[in-house]
């Protein structure tokens, strides 16, 4: 009686969590698993107009390395942004919001004012203020166009026109970075900050009391070290992803945007919603190649950094 | 609490899959006798139209129902990824786009071709063949290429689309406004221009140098006291084209007499998202360099002959060298007319980011103290799709229907080869062209209604009223009665007679003529979705002089599109996916 009790308690226990976990199990299996070998398979292959599928040995890696090495291709552009970016998020925007959080964190002269500024983009609709920032520095009407007019400063020598920063091609990459770090500083301001609020306030003291005598040491010998898991993530997933990391590029342009600022993320968007399938398999072969230079360097680099990296355990 | 989570248990199961699979089905009716029509609703022509010829044709056919979907905004690339998923109930589409063409190859759609002999105004009256405006030239965009790798050779076969609409995308203008103004040309008093309104059965009285309309044999658009235009590019008084400038010299000084009128006049408008404006460099283009140009540009055949490329050399351009076309002696001009009046110098142009903007500028220009905006880059759909601007207007007397907005031709171009390869006529670009497609149907009984339902929308009266009550241009010979042109808004009237007078102007459908070849959906790498003449790198002509900020760095990059290498590699993978 007790163990027919028991079998009927575990197989409503199996069914609860059958019913928990199937669900995104299938979409696990379909739509990745499947989705990715799919993309694996479809690499070798050439996709009919009809659908059908004809081999076509190695034909999309020659076809997607030719315009990556090919002199003004936009496979080749959008790969040299997407590490630029990757870089430039790197050495120049984590820093940046390590810096802007431990201000937060030690609560500095008008942090709250500071925090609300960077809160407040993401506050208000993404779309909304993007079209505030394009509204604001594109066209000839724009109020910094008028502002450059006005002023005789950033002024194309050929045209005479105040340059417009989303068309311009020295302007226009880094304007989208600008707004890209502008943007996501509401998140790190987030995540960073709370990571050093889990550092107790003892082992600050004890710093002190070793010697830690500003907030520069501070920062490099206790805090950094102390958040680095949260750091390494950062620095990882960032790395993971990318080449498939699209940025504001959609947002700013739509599917429009000149040659020079897509980065490969965008560049993979663009296709697949202006494209037929007879591209797809030149795409899956360019995301395999993607893979197998991302997958190793990532593994690499998370060793190093578990294996160089500051511990946080503190003695 | 063991019974509740049982309880929870079965629920959350049930609602997951049953969602999954709600999501995942088709919206099955179960109605075999419902036939879904799915016209484009975004546009200023709706969808109301359809509505009211199904009233009428169900009528006839009462077993069936025809339900228009009112709410759809889906291009064709999104009704083809709908088919392919399964997620809809649709079996004709009224597409504001052709791009259908890759859902043919996959069997999506029903051949059509029997169709064409079917005469829709009964026994006396043409077939759909006969009906189509080149339908040599409409059969290569609704085929489906084929590819012979033993004889290298190209075949077209079967035809799975009709046309359905026509669109033209000019500057258009208030021409009572314009007389008010002085910014159009009046016929001089000379004994040949005299002459001529007498040929053309137009009496009039002469008061100095003017000529006073006073009656007329045949129609004109003058009321008696009208001081009379010179005559537009077709040659006759009183119609749509009357005053308008006929050289660019001519167009030039009117724009600098806008401009100089009042410092905030503007003598243009337009939207800087849909960039209508490129419609009139492809118009220029075409005007300047000629059919077999724009032929050279959209099917890359110049049709064996030869076109003058920018450098002045000469060239037969076929599908071996098509990547040529884009260097057509030509688009120097158009980029530069493009600059000076639309991107140079902000004294004579404002814009919109949306076409909303620009409209409610160009219509509230004038009114009150609101700066006058003289012209806007516009499409035949303006009056419709500015409806609600338009009745805020209305206390000004600017309402819908109450002005007489005509769509200015392009004057003639130093040069042009023209329509007729001599040097005379107008082109009209047009940036939307659709087609009825049907997907593929299981019922022969269904297929035979749905094509009865399809051909009584071609019957003459069909396409006069759609265009009489929308504006919107059927790409069919149709005629229209005067007492139906009377009843049109002037604007609908004046583009109407524009589209018909094929003789003096020619109205470029680009978005179905690029499907002539299959270079639009079969060439991987090929820049789709950005009309014929795109820029290298920006696409855009209008980015592209923001970007590089002179002429011929964007004539350079209209050149520059596609290498000789990169040419050969659409070839290649055109042939690998025939």
């Amino acid at each position: 009686m007790q163990r027919k009790k028991a079998s009927s308690h575990n197989k409503v226990r199996t069914l609860f969590i059958l019913s928990l976990i199937s669900y995104p199990l299938i979409l696990f299996l379909i739509f990745y698993v499947f989705v990715n070998l799919n993309s694996i398979r479809m690499a070798f292959f050439n996709v009919k107009l009809d659908g059908t599928w004809e081999f076509a040995y190695f034909d999309n890696f020659i076809t997607f390395i030719k315009g990556l090495t090919e002199t003004g291709n936009v496979i080749g552009m959008s790969m040299y942004n997407s590490i630029r970016m990757y870089l430039i998020n790197l050495v120049i925007c984590m820093p940046l919001y390590l810096i802007f959080s431990y201000m937060l964190f030690k609560q500095c002269f008008m942090h709250k004012a500071i925090r609300i500024v960077v809160m407040l983009p993401q506050i208000i609709s993404g779309f909304v203020i993007c079209m505030l920032f394009v509204n604001f520095i594109s066209g000839p009407d724009a109020p910094l166009s008028m502002l450059f007019s006005h002023l005789k400063i950033f002024i194309d020598d050929k045209s005479g026109m105040p340059i417009d920063l989303l068309y311009n091609e020295k302007t226009a990459f880094a304007t989208t970075i600008f707004y890209g770090i502008w943007i996501s500083f509401g998140t790190s301001l987030i995540v960073y900050p709370n990571a050093m609020k889990e550092i107790s306030s003892e082992v600050i003291e004890s710093a002190q009391l070793d010697g830690v005598s500003n907030m520069f040491q501070e920062m490099f010998y206790i805090i950094l070290p102390l958040i680095f898991p949260t750091l390494s993530t950062f620095l990882i997933t960032g790395l993971a992803g990318i080449f498939t990391e699209a940025g504001t590029i959609l947002a700013f342009y739509e599917t429009n945007a000149p040659d020079y600022v897509h980065n490969m993320g965008y560049y993979y968007a663009k296709l697949v919603k202006n494209a037929n399938e007879t591209t797809y398999p030149m795409l899956a072969a360019g995301g395999l190649l993607m893979t197998l230079i991302v997958a190793p360097v990532v593994i690499l680099v998370r060793h190093l950094l578990e294996k160089y990296g500051p511990s946080t355990e503190v003695q | 609490m063991k019974r509740f989570f049982k309880i929870l248990a079965i629920i959350l199961t049930l609602t997951l899959f049953g969602s999954t699979v709600a999501s995942c089905g088709e919206d099955q009716t179960g109605n075999k006798y419902e036939i879904v029509v799915e016209p484009f609703s975004g546009s200023g022509f709706g969808y109301q139209w359809l509505k009211d010829l199904a009233t009428d044709w169900m009528k006839d056919n009462p077993d069936y129902t025809v339900k228009v979907k009112e709410s759809s905004t889906y291009m064709a690339g999104d009704q083809l990824s709908q088919i392919a998923a399964g997620t809809t109930i649709t079996d004709v589409y009224y597409g504001s786009d052709p791009n259908y063409s890759p859902g043919i190859y996959k069997g999506y759609f029903e051949d059509l071709t029997d169709m064409l002999s079917v005469k829709p105004d009964g026994e006396n009256g043409l077939t759909i063949r006969e009906k189509i405006m080149d339908f040599d030239n409409w059969q290569k965009v609704a085929s489906k290429v084929s590819y012979d790798s033993a004889t290298d050779k190209f075949s077209y076969s079967g035809c799975y689309m009709l046309p359905h609409s026509i669109t033209m995308t000019g500057l258009v203008y208030d021409h009572d406004k314009f007389l008010e103004l002085g910014l159009l040309t009046y016929a001089p008093n000379t004994a040949e221009v005299k002459g001529q309104l007498s040929a053309q059965g137009i009496t009039f009285d002469v008061s100095g140098s003017s000529l006073i309309f006073s009656s007329s044999t045949g129609s004109t658009n003058y009321k008696s006291g009208d001081r009379i235009l010179i005559a537009g590019k077709d040659g006759k008084y009183g119609t749509y084209d009357d005053g308008q400038p006929q050289t660019m010299a001519d167009f030039d000084e009117m724009v600098k007499n806008i401009v100089a009128m009042d410092a905030a006049n503007k003598a243009f408008v337009y939207a800087t998202k849909d960039e209508y404006v490129s419609e009139l460099v492809n118009a220029y283009v075409v005007q300047y360099a000629g059919l077999d140009a724009y032929d050279a540009l959209t099917k890359y055949d110049s049709n064996g002959k030869e076109i003058t490329l920018d450098d002045g050399s000469k060239v037969v351009i076929d599908w071996n060298n098509g990547y040529l076309a884009h260097s057509v002696k030509g688009v120097r001009g158009a980029v530069e007319f493009l600059n000076e009046y639309f991107y140079k110098d902000p004294t004579y142009y404002t814009y919109g980011n949306y076409v909303q903007n620009a409209q409610a500028r160009f219509i509230a220009g004038g009114i009150g103290q609101a700066d006058y905006v003289a012209m806007i880059a516009e499409g035949n759909w303006f009056e419709l799709e500015a409806m609600e601007t338009l009745k805020s207007a209305e206390p000004f007397g600017k309402g819908y229907g109450q002005v007489d907005y005509r769509m200015m031709l392009l004057p003639n171009i130093e040069g042009q080869k023209g329509i007729d390869g001599n040097g005379h006529g107008s082109v009209i670009a047009s940036s939307e062209a659709g087609a009825i497609t049907v997907r593929k149907q299981a019922d022969a009984e269904k297929l035979a209604a749905i094509k009865d339902f399809i051909a009584f929308t071609l019957t003459e009266k069909a396409l006069s009223t759609t265009t009489v009550n929308t504006g919107l241009i059927r790409g069919y010979k149709y005629s229209l009665t005067p007492a139906q042109l009377s009843a049109m808004t002037p604007f609908v009237r004046n583009c109407y007679l524009a589209y018909q007078d094929t003789a003096n102007v020619k109205v470029l459908t680009s978005a179905t003529d690029l499907l002539r070849s299959p270079f639009p959906y079969a060439a991987v790498g090929y820049m789709a979705d950005v009309g014929f003449l795109p820029c290298k790198g920006v696409k855009s002509l209008l980015n592209s002089l923001k970007s590089n900020g002179d002429v011929t760095s964007v004539v350079n990059g209209v050149a520059g599109n596609y290498s000789q290498s990169t040419w050969k590699e659409f070839l290649a993978s055109i042939k690998n996916s025939l």
